[in-house]
């Protein structure tokens, strides 16, 4: 049913080069409107009334004010002057919160294993980016207002990863940050699919090429290597020298210990773990290295897989206790539910302010983008969400979605 | 293959017959073990069937409900148990639990009862326990054309006989193309299934008709055939599986000429026909997948459908599905709670896990409510039925306890990451 999805889409993207005259037309009226009503839109000004904020950084202000001037949050607090002028949103028994940022997503890509090398570290996701996906309409309705882009797993150093803002019909309108670490992976995403036709059987197959490495312990060598070698890749030059984080997808243990030897070889400042459904085990060392993780997505304890391991429900919960950076990610081309995994983390074990953290602050402090998201702050981007009650029931509905101040997405 | 549910031969009978002594002697001794009486004294009785009451108290006797109410007294003897919520067990009213195969691999097996293919040890039976599941209907698959008949079944027990609560519950008919068929095809050996059964007992008939002429005994009903029998001359429901609205426009159809009682199983881009559907009157089990998206292939604009506000405002009774695999989408809590927070009243979503499923199934008279004289499956909760961080503290069905959180080592081992210190 999902690919079927899929292929609905791809039918219907954008062909970008063909400009018709309904489209010229159309341009040609935007640049018109844009002429005319920019100044006003420049000093347009919102004014949020009566809401229950959650500003993620500081304390909730259970009847609170937020100002808003040409997108950017000017004002917060219980007592705040509405200044004259400005467009009141009066959102009695509303609850507001930052816009949520995946940590971890392929919204907007398709094909995100480059099959040309195993290390390729010097390719960037904004070259694959297609604004007009139907994925960023999807992450919106899900509150998702940033998400970080990554390369998939299947490369031991996959590419470099950005940001974007999930609204924008350009790149450059959605683009927060365009290097916001390097992708690199372990395990059996690295090697499942390689070695061949007959070594697979034909199955799994990643590439009809001969591709290396087949074995595990080949793939922490790759990733040592390409490391070591970090002189060739000005990428993993920013790595080591800590400019940017490494982001290791490990899902096991094993894969997880690996990173860590290898961070630690090469004295990489910085390391993210994504997808590592085990680091329960090994919390404690996480912690004492101060390694941020991404968990997500999550699944049901039945799930099986080549990596098949009963997942811990409150891994997320233990982490957080431990004092690891955790954040969720979607790890998927359709967004996941974050607030919803952020309820059901809550129930498992992590505490309601860890949990809101996860999906708000942690992820934009991971993707280095937590001057300008992530939490509702003055001066910071007004992307926040409205919501008719406690943001970590399953019950409460998302109503408005704001990207720098503008309504985005609203229920209907 | 034994085929106890289907050939009521002697052996069968006698084993059958055997099986529910044994069973009904060590229910007697287990109620005679707990003194017959269970109270529950909730902060809230949720009964689905009438309004909540506050700080009541449930009283069970011999596997059914004696009384509920705030001014119940408790009987002398009674075990009380103490709880924030008690509320009916859920009702699943389509899914394949303990099923490793849930279709044949040829396309008309209306004979074949999942009865035979259960393993009363799946773990999904442990899961549903500890979701609050006490009321199954497995049924066979949507890969079939006529796929089977499924049974309902409690999950406690370790043979399908001691599981069961209603043998034959509904047969499966599916319009989804599959093993190579396409649209045109799957409808047509639909309609034929029907044609070749009209076939058969016309010229069954017109053979028993010569056979009493000549004095001969009379041929006997093939048992192949029993199942589609029971379906046509409506003792059994048909769960017509429609995975679009052009599926269902066919399934109305069908039921048209062949005037089946029926339940309409819907995929999740079924959401145009509920106006339909409302007018035939036809139940529904709605897609683990609540939410789906259309683009519009000129625009590109994207639009989203919440599919069960279509039949809720249509008027369709409806009940939800889960699927296992995305996280939360595997628990009807899940699925009632996002309904809710999509618009659903909460009466109509508490109604569409244990009530409404009931009432599809034909057991409501049984199951579903907490009414005086139904049976005793009864959950007791942490919190509200809709708070997320609700838990199924206790699961009581037809008067024992069943389930108790706090002996889950399962739920522990899940929870923590390590072995209960008692496990093996």
């Amino acid at each position: 049913m999902r690919s079927a999805q899929d292929g609905g889409n791809e039918e219907t993207q954008h062909p970008n080069c063909v400009l018709s005259w309904g489209r010229f037309l159309c341009l040609l009226l935007g640049l018109l409107s844009l002429i005319v009503f920019a100044p006003k839109v420049e000093a347009q000004k919102l004014v949020i009334r009566h809401a229950r904020i959650l500003p993620i950084r500081g304390e909730i202000i259970p009847d609170g004010t937020i100002v808003i001037e040409s997108g950017k949050i000017r004002a917060l607090g219980a007592n705040v002057q509405v200044p004259s002028g400005a467009t009141v949103l009066d959102v009695v028994g509303a609850t507001v919160m930052p816009g949520l940022v995946d940590a971890n997503a392929h919204f907007g890509l398709r094909d995100t294993n480059e099959q040309a090398s195993e290390v390729t570290p010097q390719i960037r996701i904004l070259a694959q980016i297609a604004p007009r996906s139907p994925d960023f309409t999807h992450a919106l309705a899900y509150g998702v207002t940033t998400a970080c882009l990554t390369p998939e797993a299947a490369n031991i150093v996959g590419g470099q990863c950005a940001v974007v803002k999930t609204s924008g019909h350009t790149l450059d309108q959605m683009l927060l940050r365009e290097a916001a670490g390097v992708r690199a992976a372990l395990g059996y995403d690295t090697v499942g699919g390689n070695g061949g036709f007959f070594r697979t059987g034909g199955n799994n197959l990643t590439s009809i090429y001969l591709r290396r490495p087949n074995s595990r312990m080949a793939a922490v060598w790759e990733l040592r290597k390409a490391l070591d070698e970090a002189t060739k890749y000005p990428a993993l030059i920013s790595v080591r020298s800590g400019k940017l984080p490494l982001r290791i997808s490990a899902h096991v243990e094993n894969d997880i210990r690996a990173a860590l030897t290898i961070t630690d070889e090469f004295k990489i400042p910085r390391l993210v773990l994504d997808g590592s459904v085990e680091a329960y085990k090994v919390a404690d060392l996480l912690a004492e290295r101060k390694v941020s993780v991404v968990l997500g997505p999550f699944y049901d304890p039945q799930i099986g897989g080549p990596e098949s391991s009963e997942p811990m429900l409150n891994t997320p919960g233990l982490l957080a206790q431990k004092g690891v950076v955790v954040a969720f990610g979607s790890n998927d081309n359709d967004p996941g539910p974050l607030l919803h995994w952020a309820a059901l983390a809550v129930k498992y074990g992590l505490s309601p302010e860890d949990a809101l953290r996860a999906i708000t602050l942690n992820a934009a402090e991971i993707c280095g983008v937590a001057d300008r998201v992530g939490s509702l702050e003055v001066g910071k981007d007004a992307d926040l969400l409205i919501l008719n009650g406690d943001p970590l029931e399953l019950t409460t509905q998302l109503e408005k979605v704001l990207v720098n101040g503008q309504v985005v997405y609203r229920a209907e | 293959m034994d085929r106890w549910s289907i050939v009521p031969n002697r052996v069968a009978l006698a084993a059958r017959l055997l099986c529910i002594g044994i069973l009904l002697a060590s229910g007697l001794a287990a109620s005679a073990q707990q003194g017959g009486v269970l109270a529950i004294r909730a902060k809230k009785i949720v009964p689905i069937s009438g309004p909540e009451v506050a700080n009541g108290v449930v009283i069970v006797r011999d596997g059914k409900i004696a009384a509920l109410g705030a001014n119940v007294p408790i009987p002398e003897g009674a075990k009380v148990l103490e709880t924030a919520v008690v509320m009916p067990g859920l009702v699943e009213a389509h899914g394949a639990r303990g099923m490793d195969a849930s279709n044949e691999n040829v396309p008309l097996v209306p004979f074949v009862n999942t009865a035979d293919g259960i393993d009363p040890v799946s773990v999904s039976f442990e899961d549903a326990l500890r979701d609050g599941v006490t009321t199954i209907h497995v049924i066979p698959g949507n890969a079939t054309v006529i796929g089977g008949t499924g049974i309902i079944v409690k999950p406690v027990g370790v043979t399908v006989e001691s599981m069961l609560v209603k043998k034959q519950s509904g047969m499966k008919l599916s319009l989804f193309p599959s093993g190579g068929r396409n649209r045109m095809t799957q409808v047509e050996e639909l309609r034929r299934a029907f044609e070749d059964f009209d076939v058969y007992t016309t010229q069954l008939a017109e053979r028993r008709a010569d056979q009493k002429k000549k004095g001969e005994p009379e041929e006997e009903f093939d048992l192949r055939q029993l199942a589609m029998r029971d379906l046509v001359e409506g003792r059994i429901t048909a769960y017509l599986y429609c995975p679009t609205d052009a599926d269902v426009t066919r399934a109305l159809d069908l039921l048209q000429t062949r005037k089946l009682k029926a339940v309409l199983v819907l995929g999740a881009n079924c959401y145009k026909t509920a106006p339909l559907i409302a007018r035939r009157g036809l139940p529904v089990i709605l897609d683990p997948q609540m939410v789906v998206w259309e683009t519009d292939p000129d625009t590109g604009k994207e639009t989203r459908h919440v599919i069960p506000t279509y039949f809720q405002k249509a008027g369709v009774k409806f009940a939800f599905q889960v699927q296992s695999g995305n996280f939360g989408q595997s628990s009807y809590w899940y699925q009632a709670a996002t309904a809710v927070s999509y618009g659903i009243p909460r009466e109509t979503a508490l109604r569409a896990l244990t009530l409404t499923p009931a009432e599809i199934l034909g057991i409501s008279d049984r199951i579903g409510s907490l009414d005086v004289g139904k049976d005793a499956n009864l959950l007791l909760l942490s919190g509200d039925p809709l708070d997320t961080r609700t838990w199924v503290d206790t699961v009581v069905i037809e008067g024992k306890v069943v389930y108790e959180r706090k002996n889950d080592t399962r739920l522990k081992k899940l929870l923590t990451g390590k072995e209960a210190p008692d496990a093996p």
